[in-house]
């Protein structure tokens, strides 16, 4: 009850943040030097194609209803043409995304169900060899850029000993792809009951998802093991720890008090993660939202940019205001 | 009588990269069934690491270099963790100051009591729930049904503290260390505590070791009241003897300062200047009115003024019997 009424504050607090973001992005193509219309139709637009858009976007209309043309538009769905794929943005945003959230979502889960343990462990176990061991991971995590870890990994397990598929996309040239459920290829082969498809999926993700919880699971390693460590010094744990409590409890005590903090480094990394994706999905030729904002930046595709743009924005919102629902879940001291 | 708890020439510093810092230098104190002693000493004297001490608690960085404490007549010092947890909270138990901080801000009190209880006791969740409520009655806590539900934050001060102490009562103890219980507390609700907690203490036939800044709630509480200074005690002896004939300056110190300010704890707030001179001679020599030379060249020992009243001064005697204005 106290949760739903926290959860509807929060939701309605969605809307201000939303009418920002809308603003920032339609600003984005207005404020470049030169024509939106001619910037958005694309290099190889027909006059009437920019003259159509110039309507559409209301270019010799006053700034306010721009804006509310814009608003109406993305409402509907309407996020303009690529004229890269000619196609609506929204259909090419439709046939790629699922291919992004599973590589950010399967990569989120991942850092999340080891990383959070490893932290624990750590914490606890000092001075250990696991000890010494994420300390060199963490130096190497912190120094090597993703898309560069990509092609190492992709140069020792594919060129070198041929283990795993080579970064040709989501699945094997050869294996057929499932038909269309949810549009994540691994989770529509595993529904649908297509397991050369599956297989080849799984072996397909492995390289990226390994790249990207490599270099960003260490951060919630680190804070796990930061905070799980501060609170077992902190008065309550030791104040247990001195009324003779079984030292399960001591720990639980710690780590629950650890958890707000590493609840946010969690929603930075899912943050992180989507940029990381840009530049993964690159190397891999993944065929995801990223690869497809990339190449609208090479080619100067601005609609798609500005879609994609929003679309990172609603992300970011909606991932903190999950992690503010975790926090309320978490802490009583938190008021409605 | 075999005393209950033996604390022997112990010795614990403070390991700093910059070198260690002596913060017990040697301290002595035993403390027989049933009884209740007062600490008393101005801030920094060591009274808090004392009382850590004792339950072996203190970690790295800090050391115990010396020392031998025996309770019950087991060696504490000599315990591993598992072993001393079998004695924490079930034959020794603790408060502290500030007692919000010693609560878990993320777990009802109710359920923290029942960890404490069930830590010692095999008995299940519904039933450890069912004794915390007994437990929160017992410390006068109002609708205790309905405040084992409550967290910490929602609780005052004063509320913690009587959690806190019914968390530390609640496997009975037969020695309850409470580091200055009532701290931060205003008078009235410090007064509640110390009853409460006198009352059960007695109830239970535990012993006390009540430490505290305020020479009036020793006198009033303690049987007898050891003196802590720069990591010694100085002086220990019977309540009424004490107050009637201190046999340590620094005593003589605090005694006056108590009486000049009933209510000022400003009086008491100075700190320790002198733990260097600790290497050679007596600490307190450099703030003692009645110094010698002697006093600069070696430590005097904890010794008999008469009867179960030692000091740690050359002059004891003198200063006892009122001979030298001190
Ligand atoms: N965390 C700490 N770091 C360094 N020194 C400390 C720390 N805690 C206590 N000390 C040292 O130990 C001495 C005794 O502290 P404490 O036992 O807390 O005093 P008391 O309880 O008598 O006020 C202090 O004077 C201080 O020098
Ligand atoms: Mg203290």
């Amino acid at each position: 009850m106290r949760f739903a009424k926290y959860a509807g504050r929060r939701l309605i607090f969605l809307v201000p943040q939303l009418f920002v973001v809308s603003i920032i992005v339609f600003f984005l193509v207005r404020l470049l030097p030169g024509d939106p219309a001619f910037l958005m139709a694309g290099q190889f637009a027909t006059e009437e194609r920019i003259e159509e858009l110039r309507s559409t976007m209301g270019l010799d209309q006053p700034l306010y209803d721009q804006y509310a043309r814009y608003v109406t538009n993305v409402l509907q769905g309407d996020f303009g043409h690529s004229w890269r794929t000619s196609q609506p943005v929204i259909e090419d945003i439709k046939q790629r995304l699922p291919a992004t959230l599973e590589l950010v979502l399967l990569t989120g889960f991942i850092s999340v169900a080891l990383g959070i343990p490893i932290g624990i462990y750590t914490a606890v176990k000092k001075r250990g060899i696991a000890d010494r061991v994420l300390f060199g991971y963490g130096m190497l995590a912190g120094s090597i850029p993703d898309f560069w870890l990509g092609l190492i990994l992709i140069f020792v397990f594919f060129s070198l000993t041929g283990i795993l598929p080579g970064p040709i996309g989501q699945l094997d040239p050869i294996v057929s792809t499932p038909p269309r459920i949810t549009g994540a290829i691994a989770l529509d082969a595993l529904l649908g009951g297509h397991w050369e498809a599956f297989k080849s999926a799984v072996l397909h993700l492995i390289l990226p998802v390994a790249t990207l919880t490599l270099v960003y699971m260490t951060l919630i390693i680190k804070n796990t093991r930061t905070m799980v460590e501060e609170m077992m010094n902190s008065d309550f744990v030791q104040h247990a720890r001195a009324m003779g409590f079984k030292r399960s409890i001591q720990l639980r005590y710690a780590v629950r008090n650890a958890l707000p903090p590493v609840v946010t480094v969690v929603g930075i990394v899912f943050w992180f993660l989507l940029g990381g994706a840009v530049l993964v999905e690159t190397v891999f030729a993944w065929g995801g939202l990223g690869q497809y904002a990339v190449e609208s930046v090479i080619s100067s595709d601005y609609a798609p940019l500005q879609a994609f743009v929003l679309l990172a924005a609603v992300f970011t919102l909606l991932v903190f205001l999950l992690v503010d629902l975790a926090y309320f879940v978490i802490d009583p001291r938190i008021k409605t | 009588m075999e005393p209950l708890l033996a604390v022997d020439d112990v010795r614990v510093s403070f390991e700093k990269e910059s070198g260690a810092v002596a913060v017990l230098n040697g301290v002595d104190l035993s403390v027989q069934p049933g009884e209740s002693i007062g600490i008393v000493g101005e801030s920094g004297a060591g009274k808090t690491v004392l009382v850590r001490t004792i339950l072996n608690l203190l970690q790295e960085p800090w050391k115990v270099h010396q020392g031998q404490i025996r309770f019950d007549g087991e060696d504490l010092l000599a315990k591993q963790e598992e072993e001393l947890r079998q004695i924490r909270g079930v034959k020794i138990a603790l408060t502290s100051p500030e007692p919000r901080k010693q609560l878990n801000p993320l777990v009802r009190v109710g359920e923290q009591l029942a960890h404490g209880i069930r830590a010692h006791r095999k008995i299940t969740r519904k039933e450890a729930l069912e004794l915390a409520v007994e437990a929160l009655e017992s410390v006068g806590i109002p609708d205790p049904h309905l405040r084992v539900r409550s967290y910490p934050h929602e609780l005052s001060g004063g509320m913690c503290q009587r959690v806190v102490i019914a968390m530390a009562l609640s496997h009975s103890p037969k020695l309850l260390l409470a580091d200055e219980p009532t701290a931060g507390l205003d008078v009235t609700i410090a007064r509640q505590i110390l009853d409460l907690m006198a009352e059960l203490v007695h109830e239970f036939g535990s012993s006390l070791m009540l430490v505290s800044r305020d020479m009036g709630v020793v006198a009033h509480y303690c049987q007898r009241v050891a003196v802590m200074y720069a990591g010694q005690i100085v002086e220990v002896g019977e309540t009424e003897v004490f107050y009637g004939a201190a046999a340590h300056p620094y005593s003589r110190h605090l005694l006056r300062a108590a009486r000049a300010a009933r209510d000022d704890r400003r009086a008491a707030a100075a700190t320790v200047e002198a733990r260097a001179a600790a290497a050679h001679g007596c600490a307190y020599t450099p703030r003692c009115p009645v110094a010698i030379t002697a006093c600069e060249q070696s430590t005097p020992a904890l010794e008999p003024v008469e009867d179960g009243h030692a000091a740690r001064c050359f002059r004891r005697g003198e200063v006892a019997r009122g001979e030298v204005q001190a």
